[in-house]
């Protein structure tokens, strides 16, 4: 029997069907369920990788390290760059919202926390373990903590950034001061960069020349080495102790470079660029990351050279670092894939290529310490083993603060810590008035969200 | 985007369900009237029928061509308002559902928020000298290129093109400018023997540059005066200068009055504006030093994108709105006092 198909009938089926199209497109996708990520790479790996990189060297350079690499290892392989633009925090979570992050994506230490505790990125403790490509007791601890958030790692770090003193010897010998070794302590820097201040002075006496850049002022790498070597902490059982007698003797010991000392930059006194870098300050804290700049811009200016940092209190060269690295979106489709390709990383080729490339200083032991790296690598500065040497006393940051409070990095914390520091170091608030009001701000957060 | 297709595709369906039942509406009558449905449509069209009059028919047409606007006010504006009103009363850490905690983050706001009240001040103190100096400013300027000169378009055009330079790009000029070591400013300052200052480096003067730099862009209001200064009947002055009117009698009596409702909408307009007052301290102070330009738009920002407390955010937000609303109304109710308007006149 022939079925006929009325008029009528034909439109009210395209209506429904349409009806049920427009629902289908309206419903947000589902998403496929994530590939379990196992220590067990698969033998054969194929698909597209989509990595979130920054534009240009050192993070794209490294990223076409990495990228060779998985090639290599798995031809079938292919990858994807995007890139950053604007606020990566701001980026990744909206992307993250959206599931649209990449499989792949730059971080830094300053993120760990945030993209850890936001569940944005992955933890790649489970995979590394049995996997024999990457050996994490060889990573230096300092490094490898920066990425690690409640013992999960949360990026591998790219290389070895500890904090260093870069020192401008033509200032040091023109002021008549010596120059910086490796047992100085910050007595030692502070009566010899007082000559540099001395050297000349402009029309209203202020000094022309300071022996210390404030570029760094308020970071926690250059804070925080300040409360640990004078035996203080910043956090206790859940309380915030910023006005603990001993940190406030190590942050008012910091502060007296300006207000007691004269030896650092002031506040607020921006020289039209890096004060290092024009010659018009001695000594900058940076990681090693900054050599290629510093010896573009200074060419011939002047002779530098890097030294460990000057030794605190309780005998070590405590300083901080800062260092960025890759991680693996959570909620990515190829997990295991994404790790393949991270986990290049921190594996001995392709640290030592990044080392060849002037990218980084090795955070392997195995290579670091053995200072054949150094061989070939362009000078300034002659003392690469000052990047190395002050490893294994760099301390982490404290990174146990809920997210709603911030960290030394940023939020309630950063902007306490920081509002305080700039009062003392101005001299508008002794020690202990600004960090009891910063502990109380601080610990209004922690009750808040305890 | 995917909102806006579906709801797109949403709309046109429901336009062709219309065109639909209409079509076997008219089939229907066609099949009653034994007429074919084509001669029926020749009598009059399916769109005729549906809408009816012509006055009802223009009627939903302009509701048409309007729907675009009116779509994109719902999705875009108000419906966003909506959203951070409900997000001012959660805690809403954007990566994680937002959770309701009803008037928390507006206690605490008051309460437990730091920087808050200075937020308040910095942003008061701008508004209440920026803007007075702004309306001054503007006025003056509009006073002097209202004169009959040669070349008076070069200098209008001069005036006004810092209003259309982009704001960062303006505020790296300025920071450049007012650079303690080296910046242009101090060294006129030092030509002359005059102390120098470190501007935006001291707590002490950063406000004031920020407040000075307001004024390079004064041209925007300047060109409003302008109309309104060349809207004043040139009858109206001739009356006067022959009732024995000097130029400053002129002037109190005639320009100014004559120019209220105009300063009034530059007031409104800058109150506005600077309670929102945001990129030119986010590019050059950040907030400081020790939180001298910590403006209150600032504020909202560092909490939404930079400590991801979205619910706060969106409370200090609503604040905001509040009493930069509560000011309006009370510029507009005083404006009895001080606007005139020619159409008062009995």
């Amino acid at each position: 029997m022939r079925n006929q198909l009325s008029r009528r009938a034909f439109l009210q089926a395209t209506g429904v069907t349409s009806a049920t199209l427009l629902l289908a497109a309206c419903v947000a996708p589902s998403a496929a369920p994530a590939q379990e990520a196992s220590a067990d790479a698969p033998a054969k790996m194929a698909g597209e990788l989509r990595i979130l990189v920054a534009k240009g060297p050192p993070v794209e350079t490294v990223n076409e390290f990495l990228s060779d690499a998985t090639k290599a290892k798995y031809p079938e392989v292919t990858t994807k760059f995007e890139y950053i633009s604007g606020d990566l925090a701001e980026l990744v979570y909206a992307q993250a919202a959206a599931g649209t992050l990449a499989d792949v994506f730059f971080s830094a230490d300053l993120f760990a926390v945030p993209f850890a505790k936001n569940d944005v990125s992955l933890d790649l403790k489970p995979l590394t373990e049995g996997d024999a490509d990457v050996d994490l007791t060889d990573v230096f601890p300092a490094m490898l903590g920066l990425g690690t958030v409640d013992n999960e790692v949360h990026f591998l770090p790219s290389g070895l950034d500890v904090v260093t003193m870069y020192y401008n010897k033509t200032l040091f010998e023109q002021a008549g001061a010596d120059l910086p070794t490796d047992t100085w302590t910050w007595e030692d820097l502070v009566t010899n960069c007082q000559k540099i201040t001395e050297l000349e002075k402009d029309a209203n006496g202020n000094p022309m020349y300071w022996g210390l850049s404030n570029a760094t002022w308020n970071w926690w790498a250059t804070i925080y080495p300040w409360v640990v070597g004078y035996g203080g902490q910043i956090l206790a059982d859940g309380k915030s102790t910023w006005s603990d007698p001993k940190t406030i003797e190590g942050l008012q010991a910091y502060a007296n470079l300006w207000t007691e000392h004269n030896v650092a930059q002031p506040l607020g006194l921006d020289v039209g660029g890096d004060s290092f870098q024009l010659g018009r300050a001695a000594i900058y804290t940076h990681i090693q990351a900054l050599r290629t700049p510093i010896r573009d811009n200074v060419g011939d200016k002047f002779e530098w050279d890097v030294q460990l940092m000057p030794i605190m209190p309780d005998g070590k060269h405590r300083t901080g670092m800062g260092t960025w690295g890759m991680s693996v979106y959570s909620g990515g489709k190829q997990p295991e894939l994404a790790y393949q390709y991270v986990k290049n990383i921190i594996t001995p080729d392709v640290q030592t290529k990044m080392t060849q490339a002037e990218i980084i200083v090795p955070l392997l032991r195995s290579i670091a310490e053995k200072g054949e790296w150094t061989q070939g690598l362009k000078t300034p500065p002659q003392n690469f083993m000052a990047f190395v040497n002050g490893a294994d006393d760099a301390i982490l940051p404290v990174m146990d603060h809920p997210a709603d409070c911030g960290s030394f990095y940023v939020g309630v914390v950063n902007q306490a810590y920081s509002a305080a520091l700039e009062a003392v170091i101005r001299g508008e608030k002794g020690a202990e008035e600004a960090f009891v009001e910063a502990d109380t701000t601080i610990q209004n957060c922690l009750d808040e969200n305890a | 985007m995917k909102v806006v297709s579906c709801l797109l595709s949403l709309v046109s369906y429901l336009l062709s369900r219309v065109s639909l039942s209409s079509a076997l509406e008219v089939g229907r009558m066609a099949v009653a009237t034994n007429v074919s449905p084509r001669s029926m449509k020749n009598e009059k069209s399916v769109w005729q029928r549906l809408v009816g009059t012509k006055r009802r028919r223009d009627t939903i047409e302009g509701y048409l061509f309007i729907m675009p606007v009116v779509l994109g006010l719902l999705i875009f504006t108000i419906g966003p308002m909506l959203a951070s009103l409900y997000f001012s009363f959660t805690k809403y850490p954007i990566l994680r559902a937002p959770e309701w905690i009803g008037l928390r983050n507006y206690v605490n706001m008051f309460t437990k928020e730091p920087n808050f009240w200075q937020a308040c001040q910095v942003t008061f103190t701008y508004a209440i000298t920026a803007v007075p100096l702004g309306i001054l400013g503007g006025f003056l300027l509009a006073l002097l290129l209202n004169q009959r000169v040669r070349g008076m378009n070069i200098f209008r055009t001069t005036f006004y093109v810092p209003t259309i330079v982009p704001a960062v790009a303006s505020a790296v000029l300025w920071g450049w400018l007012l650079n303690p070591d080296y910046g242009l400013i101090n060294a006129m300052l030092k030509s002359v023997g005059l102390p120098t200052s470190r501007f935006l480096g001291e707590p002490e003067s950063a406000l004031a540059s920020l407040v000075l730099m307001s004024l390079w862009g004064v041209g925007g209001g300047m060109v409003v005066y302008l109309a309104g200064l060349q809207g004043i009947p040139e009858s109206f002055y001739e009356a006067a200068k022959i009732d024995g009117a000097n130029s400053p009698q002129l002037f109190r009596f005639i320009t100014l009055p004559l120019m209220t409702p105009t300063i009034f909408f530059n007031l409104v307009m800058g109150l506005i504006g600077a309670f929102q007052y945001f990129t030119e301290a986010f590019v050059l102070t950040q907030g400081g030093p020790l939180f001298s330009t910590y403006f209150y738009s600032l504020m909202v920002y560092e909490r939404a994108f930079r400590f991801t407390q979205m619910g706060m955010a969106a409370a200090m937000a609503w604040f905001l709105l509040a009493v930069v609303l509560l000011l309006t109304l009370l510029v507009f109710r005083s404006s009895a006092l001080w606007v005139f308007y020619e159409t008062e006149v009995k």
